[in-house]
């Protein structure tokens, strides 16, 4: 429901990467990002504002790639880690209710692709 | 050619959150962000809550809603400072509250002298757990009429928040509501969160919930050494 805030984000972040780059821009591909499984974002939506927002921007005909990130959970206890599949928080092995998120909850635009020529790291 | 960027795209809301918390404490304000699904009580709550804090606390609420100023409305003859925020009166406008619009709605809200700001989120279950606002604590909201199975269908809100306050207990006796069902359903999703069964009608659980408040208030003013 808020993917086009979200959107916004992604477009502000990959942009923000190109603006040290020298001009004129190389075109950009493909945009990757990694969108935990716990977060609140259905990728389809955020696809679909992608392609609504992105024309006549430095982002033109690039396609939004979304890597899914799985719920992984460390038990303070025993220290077992796990992925959660069932959205049960306790550890599978001790029962552990003290468990910390490893991983899930990411939204983070990771890299761009661009076509031709190497072009430095907007790092 | 790959151009390398790892940017968190909440960034940007982070930040200004970090900006409102720094504000906030600059003024020794304790900040809850009270969350829930519409019509689960958030209002109520408030409503008796304020009149319960009167003489104890001074308070101040910051509303969201997309529209209209209902929430504002009902609060202002308890003579508390109320912003409303709209988060967008022309479209539809955004389901959640964000950083940005908090920090625009203090310029609108004297902080001086105050010890605990409620912001009312926008009634939704989903996005607002996903944008801090610059809070201390968040606190959801469940209504019994919602069903025990809510932590399971919605896991990231019972897992962020700090405190539930099961609201509507009252009604428990025309209702299916499977109360140990649900307090395993959210221990699934958040072991450690306190769940105070509570009826902003009856006036059950207010004690439990108050001292809460007093408490975090208290350890809010020792961590940032305002008197």
């Amino acid at each position: 429901m808020h993917e086009l805030s979200i959107c916004y984000g992604i477009l502000e972040a990959a942009m923000g990467a190109l603006e040290p780059l020298p001009r004129p821009l190389p075109r950009v591909e493909r945009v990757t990002m990694r969108i935990g499984r716990l977060t609140a974002v259905v990728p389809d939506t955020l696809i679909h504002y992608f392609d609504l927002l992105t024309p006549g921007t430095d982002l033109e005909g690039a396609v939004l790639n979304i890597e899914e990130v799985p719920i992984r959970g460390h038990c303070d206890e025993c220290a077992a880690s796990f992925e959660i599949e069932t959205l049960s928080f306790t550890c599978p092995r001790c029962g552990s209710g003290f468990v910390e998120l490893l991983s899930g909850r990411e939204l983070e635009v990771v890299s761009l692709d661009t076509a031709g020529e190497e072009v430095p790291c907007a790092s | 050619m790959q151009v390398s960027v790892l940017r968190k795209v909440l960034d940007a809301n982070d930040l200004i959150a970090e900006e409102n918390r720094k504000e906030f404490d600059a003024h020794g304000c304790f900040v809850v962000n009270l969350m829930s699904a519409p019509g689960s009580g958030k209002t109520a709550i408030l409503e008796r809550t304020l009149r319960a804090l009167d003489g104890r606390l001074t308070a101040a609420v910051i509303e969201g809603d997309v529209m209209g100023t209902l929430d504002a409305d009902r609060l202002l003859p308890l003579g508390v400072p109320v912003v409303q925020i709209n988060t967008d009166p022309l479209f539809g406008g955004e389901c959640h509250l964000d950083a940005r619009m908090i920090r625009n709605a203090l310029s609108a809200l004297p902080l001086d002298g105050v010890d605990v700001v409620f912001i009312e989120n926008v009634g939704n279950l989903v996005c607002p757990a996903e944008f801090s606002v610059g809070e201390d604590r968040k606190v959801m909201v469940l209504s019994v009429a919602e069903g025990e199975d809510k932590p399971l269908k919605y896991p990231l809100m019972f897992r962020v928040s700090d405190l539930l306050l099961l609201n509507k207990t009252d009604l428990l006796n025309y209702l299916d509501f499977d109360l140990p069902q649900f307090r395993a359903n959210a221990a699934h999703v958040n072991p450690g969160l306190p769940i105070v069964e509570f009826s902003a009608r009856t006036g059950q659980g207010f004690e439990r919930w108050v001292d809460w408040l007093l408490r975090e208030v208290a350890e809010r003013r020792g961590r940032c050494g305002a008197i």
